[in-house]
């Protein structure tokens, strides 16, 4: 038992401060009432056997005084606002409303929230807190506040088309001094555990699911979504991945509409590679907005459609100036995603020494006297020397090429050289093209195609993006200068929230859901069904005590009015 | 403070209609009345034989038996009772204590006593009125004859709020009037300070026949009937002025009980020894039908 307005010494003091106050009111000389009647005479024994009261006088009425004090401490009970809880129950409770996709179906969201106030009711302030689990978590009660707050501050709350964030909340609380020693964590909704994440809880905790979820109806969704290069070999064109996922009694796909920006597709153009995965070839690699929707919807809204932005891939324009190596014309000739132009081109390619485009970013040849490693790059940007080179050996392909077989023709080391400039150049030996071969190995068209990319700048893209999960690994070849900076900053565990869109300096992006778990309307590691609603009947105590004051007045009045007490 | 009843109120034909049927007999009437229907111990003319007496000069000669002297060769004559009239003295309470409350005491004691007035005065008895509160007043010698009733409900309806009860001590003046005997009717509540025993042996010394009408309240016998009496409390004597504070508690309440009860028996124990009548009226009822007690055979006999 515990009081939600005084702490029990208040409550034990406010009780014997009533008990001395009725006390001396007993002793008190009374104001007397008044009533004029024909004789006293009869009166007179009855005065001197049964005097009144005086001050100090012998304490009369004892029951007249018990029944008082029963009334005031009863209000004075009510007034602190007792709480009961047994012992099992006086943990910290942390409640965790489940705000993602999970719980999206149908009323589900709705039951959990009821849940939760009936709950809440019945908790002590100070021993809880409530935790929204959307695309991110968000504390909506403090312990202490008071639940009143709740109601405002989920006006406008609904759940996200996000999985859910309950894990992450998990291995926070896992985290050594973060939990109290006793904990119990109760989750409205249906996000699922993870067994591994459960099992890393202090001993000190129990989690629970409020509400008892013995199944669910069937759902289809869209469980991945993605683009990889046209297998056509299109420089421009990419192929859309489609995944249907679902519960395993739900029915069989049906029905799947693609529509770029806006625009339905041919249904020919979903080819069906199995009854669940699906592919759109040749799509343009424009920046379009694709949308692919499950036409039959069910009771699970949010993973029924979902969006993805194309990445925008053009050719690059590449100069030629000079007398070139016919060796390095075909690298470029064979490469869909190269174009030899003579005017406003993007990077040149020369020989040193020629002037030809000498503001673009330029492959250079150089003879062996002028340059003291057989590769120098030049680079841009704020990055380190040493994480320039890293970077730049993978997405030059230098690190493909047959360096020892170089190296043993040219009797020396293959080295390369980086340094600091304001336009982004790389410089090879001539003698490589012209007496060792370089052109001959496999390696070279590779190079050649990555070293204009490189020097092109090309924008990164990104195969998917997915809610909740996390950013994943760029489609390009380039260094940090190249990536986009808004998705990238936190790199590799940038975690992307709800679906939707995002924004960044490049333009809008589109997030979808595209979650297994939340398709296949996974529950997830088996949790024991809380308690707590049986104990909001801790809620009616004020009641009832007010409710037994109330009967108490009235055995009062009734028993005043019969001339049974004073 | 509540009204006592206005001459319009008190004198209903319908009242006194009702009490036609009443009538109010005497065993014996003093001498020396005046003729009325009343047995008396007078012996004179009359209707009633009584007895014989040896003729002396001077004696109507139309009442000699001529039977008995040609049997006896002496002169008797035949004497009869004469038919006397009862004086009825009523003596009203008009102390502080008969105006009190709603409706007062003395309405029903004034409604009684013009009941008592019209039997009696329809009868040729005479009736007379006194009042009495700290002193006794003599608001109506006794007088008969029927039309003095309108003047006798205008005396009675005059009656106004006096002080204190001095029962005692307005009968031991009543007994200083040297009236003829009658019947003396005493309407009041008895509250007189002096007590129970103090108004026994003053009602023992009248020469007088006796009727007590007790005026009462249902919550003169049970206190928890009054709305007021109940919690800490501090009573005033209405006549005296006098405070009373006490806690009302089962226990007062019995103490209370029980004084009142011992207050009336020793009221019943008089009447019973003394062969006086008494009735209790309560005032808050009617008092034709509480009245109707008292007649029950139609006649009381005093």
């Amino acid at each position: 038992m515990s009081f939600a307005n005084l702490p029990l010494l208040g409550v034990l003091g406010g009780i014997a401060g009533i008990a001395a106050l009725l006390f001396l009111l007993q002793l008190l000389r009374i104001r007397h009432v008044e009533v004029a009647v024909p004789t006293t005479i009869f009166w007179r024994a009855a005065a001197r056997e049964a005097p009144v009261r005086v001050l100090r006088g012998v304490f009369r009425h004892p029951l007249a005084y018990l029944l008082v004090l029963a009334i005031c401490t009863l209000l004075w009970l009510a007034f602190a606002g007792p709480e009961a809880h047994d012992d099992r129950t006086s943990a910290y409770r942390v409640l965790f409303l489940d705000g993602s996709a999970h719980t999206a179906a149908g009323s589900e969201f709705d039951e959990a929230v009821d849940k939760l106030k009936s709950d809440l009711a019945g908790l002590p302030d100070s021993a809880r807190e409530v935790i929204w689990g959307g695309a991110r978590n968000l504390k909506l009660l403090k312990a202490g506040e008071d639940r009143l707050l709740l109601d405002h501050r989920l006006a406008g709350l609904a759940p996200e088309a996000a999985p859910s964030a309950l894990n992450e909340q998990l291995r926070l609380l896992s985290m050594p001094g973060v939990a109290p020693e006793s904990l119990e964590i109760v989750i409205y909704g249906r996000a699922p555990a993870d067994a591994v994440v459960l099992a890393a809880l202090p001993a000190g905790t129990r989690v629970s699911r409020a509400i008892d979820y013995a199944g669910s109806g069937p759902n289809r969704g869209v469980a991945s979504l993605g683009v990889s290069s046209a297998a056509s070999g299109r420089w421009d064109r990419l192929d859309l991945l489609v995944r249907i996922g679902g519960t395993p009694d739900a029915p069989p796909v049906e029905g799947v509409a693609v529509h770029v920006n806006g625009q339905r597709l041919d249904d020919n153009r979903l080819e069906w590679l199995s009854a669940n995965v699906a592919t759109v070839r040749d799509l343009p690699a424009d920046g379009s907005s694709v949308e692919v929707q499950i036409e039959a919807g069910d009771e699970l809204a949010l993973d029924d459609a979902a969006r993805l932005t194309l990445p925008v891939r053009r050719a690059i324009r590449v100069a030629l100036a000079g007398d070139l190596d016919p060796a390095i014309v075909h690298a470029i000739e064979a490469d869909p995603g190269l174009e030899a132009v003579t005017e406003d081109p993007s990077i040149v390619i020369r020989r040193r020494g020629v002037e030809a485009f000498g503001d673009l970013p330029a492959l250079e040849f150089a003879p062996a006297a002028d340059q003291e490693t057989a590769f120098e790059i030049a680079y841009t940007g704020d990055d380190s020397a040493e994480l320039a080179l890293r970077s730049s050996i993978a997405a030059l392909g230098l690190d493909q090429i047959d360096a020892a077989g170089i190296a043993a023709e040219t009797q020396g080391p293959v080295g390369v050289q980086l340094r600091h400039a304001e336009l982004a150049g790389v410089s090879v030996w001539d003698e490589l093209l012209a007496h060792y071969n370089f052109t001959g190995s496999r390696s070279f068209p590779l190079f050649v195609s990555r070293a204009a990319r490189w020097l092109a700048g090309e924008p990164a893209w990104h195969p998917y993006l997915a809610a909740g999960r996390p950013l994943p690994a760029a489609t390009v070849w380039s260094l940090a200068t190249t990536v986009d900076p808004a998705l990238d900053a936190l790199g590799a565990d940038y975690v992307l929230g709800a679906a939707g869109t995002v924004t960044s300096d490049r333009g809008v992006a589109d997030v979808a859901l595209s979650s297994d778990a939340v398709t296949a309307r996974s529950a997830g590691t088996p949790l024991a069904v809380s308690q707590a609603g049986g104990r909001a009947a801790a809620t009616g105590i004020v009641t009832w005590l007010i409710l037994a004051a109330f009967l108490l007045l009235g055995a009062e009045w009734y028993l005043y009015q019969r001339g049974m007490m004073p | 403070m509540a009204n006592a009843p206005t001459f319009a109120e008190l004198f209903d034909p319908d009242f006194l209609a009702a009490l036609q049927p009443f009538s109010l007999h005497a065993r014996r009437v003093a001498r020396d009345g005046r003729p009325a229907e009343q047995a008396s111990r007078d012996r004179g003319f009359g209707l009633e034989f009584a007895d014989f007496k040896s003729y002396v000069p001077g004696d109507d000669l139309r009442a000699i038996d001529w039977n008995i002297y040609r049997r006896l060769g002496r002169l008797f004559v035949r004497v009869f009772e004469e038919r006397k009239d009862l004086p009825v003295y009523l003596l009203v309470d008009r102390s502080r204590s008969m105006y009190l409350e709603d409706p007062p005491r003395i309405s029903a004691g004034l409604r009684a006593a013009l009941a008592l007035a019209s039997i009696a005065l329809g009868q040729h008895d005479s009736v007379g009125l006194f009042s009495f509160s700290g002193v006794l007043n003599i608001d109506a010698k006794a007088a008969s004859g029927k039309h003095r009733l309108v003047s006798f409900a205008e005396r009675l309806a005059a009656l106004d709020e006096r002080d204190h009860t001095d029962l005692t001590g307005s009968l031991g003046e009543l007994s200083g009037h040297r009236l003829r005997r009658g019947l003396l009717v005493v309407i009041s509540d008895f509250f007189d300070p002096a007590g129970a025993d103090e108004i026994a042996q003053a009602l023992s010394l009248c020469r007088h026949r006796l009727l007590l009408v007790q005026l009462v309240r249902k919550t003169d016998a049970d206190p928890t009937l009054h709305p007021d009496l109940h919690g800490d409390i501090r009573l005033l004597d209405c006549e005296s002025g006098d405070a009373v504070d006490l806690t009302v508690t089962p226990a007062t309440l019995a103490r209370y009980r029980e004084s009142y009860r011992e207050f009336n028996e020793r009221l019943t124990r008089f009447a019973t020894d003394y062969d006086a009548g008494l009735v209790r009226i309560d005032a808050d009822e009617d008092v034709l039908d509480q009245l109707g007690v008292l007649f029950e055979t139609g006649s009381l006999v005093v």
